[in-house]
């Protein structure tokens, strides 16, 4: 017999609480994994979107609330291209928009000049329309998850900002958040959202890939451009996304719910076990087991049950995920990826849990001396 | 101040034998000194011996038993392992563990083990393998009879059986001393008289100590030594 078969059988002695004490457990990780993953797909969605594209540096307007809310000249793109270190400058205006029938909130519309060689480039679903065009007016094209979503194909029409849009063409992209978006010409946006003249923002290619120097010297003459801009490595950019952070703050926070609650039920539950073991845990002290073997006796069985708790919560947090995925309203966001790092955090609150949970029983249990805990 | 009485008259058998555990002038009280359990006791054990502890109930038995194998420590007076005072040693599980084996008269098995892997229990405090742990099991429960009683659960044995498997427990480590509680207690007349020639064939085979505390004289009879122990004081 190996100790490890002595914490299964304690376990299995009481299999309903052991249940209920890995479910409890199990929805906390499932909750972490939910917001925290969501966050983290989204974070790699940005980052993908812009190591795909070869974004070296976001520009921005210096201390906008929010990047939406950022607008800087859409003649400063001409300018950063013309920097010696610079090998393209793409600008563009973005915006979010809801389809209420739908049930699709914050879908992502993006405004790109008939030359952006991102709308030069991307791929028409085949037999699904064409690219928009200069002179296009009314025209929008639309990613192919959110086109499916809205039951949309080329020919069609979509009412968006209180107006009626023909849907031009539907794309295919690499990345969820293209896949999920609404595209338009610049001016058409610029006008309707009333920001005449202005991008949201430029990603800068940089013509010396992955070198710091250059990149820190690139910043500097962007920057010299305009008082009023910011220049980002486009993966702090991302990183500092307002909407990722309160997403990723929110999963930081529901851990260390998580890990309360987790901590709260597995304390109950070794409590109880360790009120009604009093006296064989006096008889293994009696018998010569050490302190510290009790103490690994009951760590042992709060861990196994945390360990159970928190795969079964990841299993469930990556379903939910999956099934995010397919709603409409969250599918133009989320892929349905479970990121590893996800899986990592949702296990060290499913263990914190434990070995918080575990820490009074076992103490309690080991300042009992044998001679007492056999009386009870 | 006057000098206790010192139980020291060994049976034949033992007389020679040098002295294994010493109890020096031990007291034990509770609540905070209001009841005294034990009064200046002093006892010598031999190596060897068989002595039965006799006493009604509530007259400090128990608490000599638990002082005596280490589960409890004295208020004053010493208690000595081959000259070695108890007080001054740093690990009492590792002395329990290796020197003294309990059986209780409520058994203390594990309901959710099985015989031999009860009787493995203390032998997680030694060196020895799981294969190991297992084999020597087998071997514990082959000599107090139980071998066709391996894979059973407590609640699924006699309590006379139940009594077997945890004197074969008492002898996983291979101890000195075995301390038994009214082992005979909880069980009628036939076990009890099986469990107490287990003992005699045990004590005489394995040549360990053995102390038995018992209110039962037919039971105390069967020692080499028996004292007497009334209100806290050896009588």
């Amino acid at each position: 017999m190996h100790f490890t078969s002595i914490i299964v059988k304690n376990l299995r002695r009481r299999k309903m609480r052991t249940a209920l004490t890995c479910a409890g457990i199990g929805l906390s990780v499932a909750a972490v994994v939910v917001l925290t993953g969501a966050a983290q797909t989204f974070e790699d969605s940005f980052n993908d979107l812009y190591e795909q594209r070869g974004a070296d540096l976001v520009v921005q307007r210096a201390g906008g609330h929010t990047q939406l809310s950022s607008g800087v000249s859409e003649k400063l793109g001409d300018r950063i291209k013309q920097l010696p270190m610079v090998k393209d400058a793409v600008g563009s205006l973005m915006d979010l928009v809801s389809f209420p029938d739908n049930n699709m909130f914050a879908v992502i519309v993006n405004g790109w000049p008939p030359d952006s060689p991102v709308l030069q480039r991307v791929e028409v679903q085949l037999g699904n329309g064409r690219r928009l065009q200069a002179g296009d007016r009314r025209s929008v094209m639309l990613g192919s998850q959110l086109a499916a979503n809205l039951r949309k194909k080329a020919g069609d029409h979509l009412e968006m900002y209180s107006q009626t849009y023909e849907v031009v063409g539907v794309f295919d992209s690499f990345n969820r958040l293209e896949t999920g978006a609404v595209w338009m010409l610049l001016d058409e946006l610029q006008q309707t959202i009333d920001r005449r003249g202005q991008v949201t923002g430029y990603v800068v290619k940089l013509s010396r890939v992955g070198d710091p120097d250059s990149m820190q010297a690139a910043t500097r003459q962007i920057e010299a451009l305009d008082p009023h801009i910011k220049v980002t490595p486009a993966r702090e950019f991302v990183h500092n996304i307002r909407q990722i952070n309160i997403t990723r703050g929110g999963g930081w926070v529901l851990s260390v719910i998580a890990v309360v609650i987790g901590a709260i039920g597995v304390l109950n539950a070794m409590l109880m076990a360790v009120f009604e073991r009093t006296r064989e845990i006096g008889a293994l002290r009696a018998l010569g087991w050490r302190k510290s073997r009790v103490v690994w006796l009951l760590v042992g069985e709060s861990l196994a049950q945390t360990v159970v708790g928190g795969l079964l919560g990841i299993v469930a947090g990556a379903l939910l995920l999956k099934l995010l995925a397919h709603l409409p309203t969250t599918s133009n966001l989320l892929d349905g990826r479970l990121p590893p790092r996800v899986v990592w955090q949702a296990m060290v609150v499913a263990l914190v849990a434990g070995i918080l949970g575990a820490i009074y029983p076992a103490i309690y249990a080991v300042r009992l001396r044998p001679v007492e805990a056999l009386r009870r | 101040m006057n000098q206790p009485a010192t139980h020291s008259a060994a049976s034949p058998r033992s007389a020679s034998a040098a002295v294994l555990l010493r109890a020096e002038r031990i007291s034990r009280t509770y609540n905070d000194g209001d009841v005294c359990a034990l009064r200046d006791i002093s006892l010598e054990l031999r190596e060897n011996e068989y002595l039965a502890i006799m006493g009604p109930s509530g007259s400090g038995k128990s608490t000599l038993l638990n002082l005596l194998g280490a589960l409890d420590r004295p208020d004053a007076g010493e208690i000595y392992f081959r000259d070695q005072p108890l007080s001054k040693l740093a690990d009492l599980d590792s002395f329990r563990a290796h020197t003294i084996g309990f059986v209780f008269q409520s058994f203390y098995l594990l309901p959710t083990l099985t015989a031999e892997e009860n009787v493995q229990i203390p032998m997680f405090e030694t060196r020895l393998s799981a294969s190991q742990r297992q084999s020597r099991a087998r071997e514990l429960l082959n000599r107090v009879g139980m071998s066709h009683r391996l894979k059973h659960l407590p609640n699924k044995l006699s309590v006379g059986e139940r009594q077997r498997v945890t004197i074969a427990r008492a002898l996983a480590n291979q101890p000195r001393i075995i301390l038994a509680d009214e082992p005979t207690g909880n069980l009628d007349s036939q076990s009890g008289n099986d469990v107490l020639e287990l003992f005699d064939k045990l004590q005489r085979e394995l040549g360990v100590t053995l102390v038995v505390i018992t209110h039962s004289a037919e039971v105390a009879a069967r020692a080499g030594r028996i004292v007497t122990i009334r209100d806290g004081q050896l009588v």
